[in-house]
């Protein structure tokens, strides 16, 4: 049996060494994502996640502490990050590697417009939303030619020239220093960003929802299952990706302005590679090509990095023999994740249930 | 009957080596040029060799980077890792190394034996062997638990080696317990002294040790590509494993060794590294490793000669784009990447289609 495969290339190279009828089972319910009665979303999985936002929503008004409503707005600002990297890389099958320069320019459009030149904050928001739609366009138009890893390397060369220049053009950015938001008069408090970075989270799970459910999105699902056939049949694909693109820079951007006013400073850290690799992880280990899938992988990272790396946590387990040296390191556990789910977990949560789930129905069957 | 075509340039004009040819004397002519407006002759010179050091540095990690990117397709992010511990192993065996047993403060630890108080010559060629032989078995681990699995797969390749460079960047901060940023010789690990080629122009030379290293690697790792048969079974094996594999040959253990090697000349990078800025530090992996991929993918997948044209390319271009721009001088190479992928997606001399 020959194991080494290098040769074999393009979308069916993801799951080579899966049985046919494990594959045909893998296909089926990726498509799944597809349902003619999931138009707004409202599936199963959406309505659990509508209660859950109408229970975000009345949380505030029960008394909730300063820290955990910051905890839970980072969570949801990286809900709607996530979300938008789900339709580029999950949907669309674009594998995108510098989503932190959309992040970061969202971040920054509203910090340079507030602190720089005296804008009002919406103003900052709209120049930012205009600007990466904009440069959404500009960066599909230029990188999409070159495809899969080259792609992802052209992205990754963009954003770091920007990282780089938001560290040296020390006039404009203040440098590595960053810009303080909390000086400006209309600064947003912290239940203000909640409820912004509630709106945001909902918003883009509905509103992606229905993209992917309207004659766009099966568009996008058609050039991730086979990229050559859509072109086939007279679809420009360039031009669809670079829309799929726009879409998710704009998401992006938003979630970068609300980051912005939940940190209360900006500095060239939302621009780095960090930052591009966190909804990828999240994507991933959620199950790529499924809304729901991109929101339980961020919570679950978000979860994971705010009790890991706080403090109390640190101190319990610094008298573990060998594994408390370890837990002790949040990079390094993340890594020991992010290498275990590949390795174990290669289609996420979502992908793995549904692969295995008719296990579970045949074994309850046989019990009854 | 006169078959149509496009309109285009003649043939003879279409040849890839007359292209590279007239490019390069193209290139004369415009250096040329540069040095009699912009800058004195000496200060050219200077900057030269320093781009001279660079290319050999930048061709070690490039290397590598080709054997494992370029001919075997597997997209190590981990090779910026590989890097940095071997210039950081070969530091610290190098401290230990020249410290005189007189001196030692911890007499009774296991590694006492290696405070032999040597000369910085032999210390560094021995310090130098066990950063090899570190980047070689870093290889070999990674190789074993991870990549064996996920040959063909190259977003996996990506996330898992990305998830293995926050390992490896975390343990080498336990390993080493960093807490200044850099960490630096004790001594230089050359004899200092200058070799003078005019009055007006000095080299060092662990330069010139460092432009020899890579002239070497280059010529040994194309014999052994080119011209033995070793090579002939993995150039084989890239293009049909299948049938290298039925002709008798162990395709596996053969990537297996090239990875191993590649992770090697990483870690040689390192310490050619490390050796020209005197001390090493946690972010030169990385920044190293973006470089090597635009030398890589600017020589063409695929073409170890490529790479060392590309590495000669950005190394010689460097230093003088950060003389006269400097606030573009970290993104430069970035954006070199960009401009050649838009123009020449194959590279120089890639044969592949992108």
């Amino acid at each position: 049996m020959i194991n080494v495969n290098v040769t074999e290339k393009g979308p069916e190279a993801a799951n080579f060494e899966l049985s046919p009828a494990a594959r045909q089972r893998l296909d089926k319910a990726r498509l799944t994502a597809l349902r003619p009665g999931g138009r707004l979303g409202f599936t199963p999985a959406g309505m659990v996640i509508a209660i859950a936002s109408l229970v975000l929503l009345v949380l505030p008004m029960l008394g909730l502490a300063q820290t955990n409503t910051r905890l839970i707005s980072q969570v949801l600002i990286f809900v709607a990050f996530a979300l938008s990297y789900d339709l580029l890389f999950g949907f669309t099958g674009i594998f995108s590697f510098g989503h932190s320069l959309f992040f970061g320019v969202g971040a920054y459009s509203v910090a340079l417009c507030s602190l720089n030149l005296g804008w009002p904050m919406w103003a900052g928001a709209i120049l930012g939303v205009v600007l990466c739609g904009l440069l959404g366009i500009f960066t599909g138009f230029v990188s999409l030619r070159v495809q899969g890893v080259f792609f992802a390397m052209v992205t990754l060369a963009m954003a770091t020239t920007a990282h780089s220049l938001s560290g040296r053009l020390v006039e404009i950015t203040k440098g590595d220093e960053g810009l303080s938001l909390i000086q400006a008069a209309d600064a947003p408090d912290s239940t203000t960003v909640y409820y912004m970075a509630l709106i945001l989270a909902v918003v883009a799970y509905f509103g992606l929802s229905r993209l992917i459910n309207s004659p766009l999105g099966r568009v996008l699902v058609s050039i991730r299952e086979n990229e050559r056939r859509a072109e086939m049949i007279g679809y420009n694909v360039l031009r669809y990706k670079i829309v799929a693109l726009a879409f998710s820079a704009v998401i992006a951007g938003l979630a970068g302005m609300v980051f912005a006013f939940r940190n209360g400073i900006v500095n060239p850290g939302v621009l780095s590679t960090d930052i591009s690799l966190l909804p990828l992880l999240m994507v991933i280990l959620g199950g790529s090509g499924t809304l729901y899938g991109a929101v339980l992988g961020a919570v679950v990272i978000q979860s994971l990095n705010f009790t890991l790396s706080s403090r109390e946590f640190v101190e319990s387990v610094r008298g573990w023999a060998v594994v408390g040296p370890i837990l002790e390191h949040w990079l390094l556990l993340l890594g020991l994740i992010y290498v275990l789910i590949v390795l174990f977990l290669p289609y996420g949560i979502v992908g793995t249930w549904r692969l295995h789930r008719h296990r579970l129905s045949g074994f309850f069957k046989k019990a009854a | 009957m006169k078959v149509a075509t496009r309109p285009g340039p003649p043939a003879f004009l279409r040849d890839p080596r007359l292209l590279t040819i007239l490019s390069v004397v193209a290139g004369l002519i415009l250096v040329l040029i540069y040095i009699n407006t912009a800058i004195k002759f000496p200060t050219f010179v200077r900057f030269f060799i320093n781009g001279l050091v660079e290319s050999a540095v930048l061709f070690l990690v490039a290397s590598g980077l080709s054997l494992i990117f370029g001919l075997m397709d597997v997209v190590n992010f981990a090779h910026g890792a590989v890097f940095t511990w071997g210039g950081f192993v070969f530091i610290w065996s190098f401290n230990l190394f020249s410290t005189s047993p007189a001196a030692a403060k911890d007499k009774t630890s296991p590694l006492a034996w290696m405070q032999m108080g040597l000369d910085p010559l032999p210390a560094t060629l021995l310090a130098l062997l066990i950063g090899l032989a570190v980047g070689a078995l870093l290889g070999a681990l990674i190789e074993i638990l991870a990549i064996r699995r996920l040959y063909g797969r190259p977003v996996f390749q990506i996330l898992l080696t990305l998830g293995l460079v926050l390992v490896l960047d975390e343990s080498l901060r336990i390993a080493f317990s960093l807490n200044a940023p850099s960490y630096d010789l004790l001594s230089s690990p050359w004899p200092s002294g200058n070799f003078r080629i005019t009055p007006d122009i000095a080299v060092n030379w662990k330069s010139i040790a460092i432009v020899i290293v890579g002239l070497v690697v280059f010529l040994s790792v194309f014999w052994l590509l080119n011209r033995s048969k070793v090579g002939l079974v993995i150039r084989g094996g890239v293009e049909d494993t299948q049938m290298v594999q039925a002709l008798g040959y162990n395709v596996k253990r053969y990537f297996f060794g090239v990875f191993a090697l590649g992770s090697a000349l990483a870690a040689l990078g390192g310490i050619a590294f490390t050796i020209t800025s005197n001390g090493a530090s946690e972010g030169m992996g990385q920044l190293n490793l973006l470089t090597a991929f635009v030398v890589v993918v600017i020589g063409g997948l695929g073409s170890f000669s490529g790479a060392a044209v590309g590495a000669l390319l950005v190394g010689l271009i460097t230093p003088f784009v950060g003389y006269h721009f400097q606030a573009i001088a970290d993104s430069f190479v970035m954006i070199l990447l960009v401009l050649v992928l838009l123009v020449r997606p194959q590279g120089l001399f890639g044969g592949k289609k992108y």
